[in-house]
């Protein structure tokens, strides 16, 4: 879900676009809506991540601010580090605009993206690969804590460039 | 979070795929690495859920892996462990297994020459622990990038090893 990576790299200058969601970005709310985000299971994990990616582009710091864990951190493909705190801040520019929603849908269109799963009791790694090379592009770590899921590290590697 | 500068440490443990992507064809003679030298620290209780353990089991990697110790390793690493290289290929457990145990009969040389690597390419530890998960990441402690990050989990009272993953620093 990279355009985490585009949010970050217009504010921080840090390395790119990643992944993909499923589906148009526009539709995604709704895609989460369906899903109960506080199940232990790989689908609340996919929508949790899609809320993610709503949340930022509609810059819903509050939500944003539950989902990461305090010491969330964001690792790009070159190992520049990003913060809570970051996200939050690019997130916030985007309230009330939709630049942001219009260059990850566009951005989407031509960067399809396998997603998969590895659920380990109370612990969700979440993988953006390229449905062609089999090559992951960025990761995301969810931790089950107090009911809901929570966003505790992310990765990214040179195949979310491009 | 707990820091550690890895070079004061001596050893260093999943620092092993960047060691290997640079001195995979090094031959390095032994000299000074005990033979017999045990593979895990004897003063750290590896079991315990505590940064220091993190750390100590990542070293225990480390060790393990440079001698072919796939037994332990195959103990350590879960059935869905995957590694995902900077260009974002992917590593599996059979994978890692495999690539250690041409480490067997050559433990001390590899040992040297992965501590030599070291004195050139000094690390930052940090760990971050949360309940039963932890995250140990490698940085370049001039620039603060991560090179590599490994997430274990704790259950059945020890660490295992879920996921690793390198990125392009150097």
């Amino acid at each position: 879900m990279n355009f985490r990576e585009h949010l970050l790299a217009a504010c921080l200058g840090f390395v790119l676009p990643a992944i993909a969601v499923i589906g148009p970005a526009s539709a995604a709310a709704d895609a989460g809506a369906k899903t109960n985000e506080a199940a232990n299971t790989a689908a609340a994990v996919r929508a949790v991540d899609q809320h993610w990616l709503e949340a930022e582009m509609n810059g819903d710091t509050a939500w944003l601010d539950a989902m990461l864990m305090p010491d969330y951190r964001t690792v790009g493909a070159d190992g520049k580090v990003g913060d809570k705190a970051a996200i939050l801040k690019s997130a916030a520019k985007n309230r009330g605009s939709d630049k942001m929603r219009k260059q990850v849908e566009a951005w989407l269109k031509t960067h399809p993206t396998k997603q998969s799963v590895v659920m380990h009791g109370d612990v969700a790694i979440l993988s953006f690969s390229d449905p062609e090379t089999g090559r992951i592009r960025s990761s995301d770590i969810f931790i089950y804590k107090g009911g809901s899921w929570h966003a505790l590290y992310s990765e990214h590697s040179e195949a979310s460039k491009g | 979070m707990t820091h550690r500068n890895v070079v004061s440490n001596g050893r260093l443990a999943c620092c092993l795929i960047m060691f290997a992507l640079e001195f995979a064809a090094l031959n390095v003679a032994a000299a000074g690495v005990p033979v017999h030298a045990p593979d895990r620290r004897e003063h750290v209780d590896e079991s315990a859920p505590t940064p220091q353990a993190v750390i100590a089991v990542d070293d225990h990697w480390s060790v393990a892996e440079l001698r072919g110790n796939t037994t332990w390793l195959r103990s350590l690493l879960l059935p869905n462990y995957r590694s995902v290289r900077a260009d974002g290929s992917v590593w599996d457990k059979e994978t890692l297994l495999a690539q250690a145990l041409k480490n067997r009969g050559h433990g001390p040389e590899k040992l040297k020459a992965f501590h030599a690597w070291l004195k050139t390419h000094p690390m930052n530890e940090s760990v971050i622990v949360h309940d039963h998960v932890a995250i140990l990441s490698f940085s370049d402690p001039k620039t603060g990038h991560v090179r590599l990050a490994n997430v274990f989990v704790h259950e059945k009272g020890r660490w295992y090893a879920l996921y690793s993953r390198l990125t392009k620093a150097r």
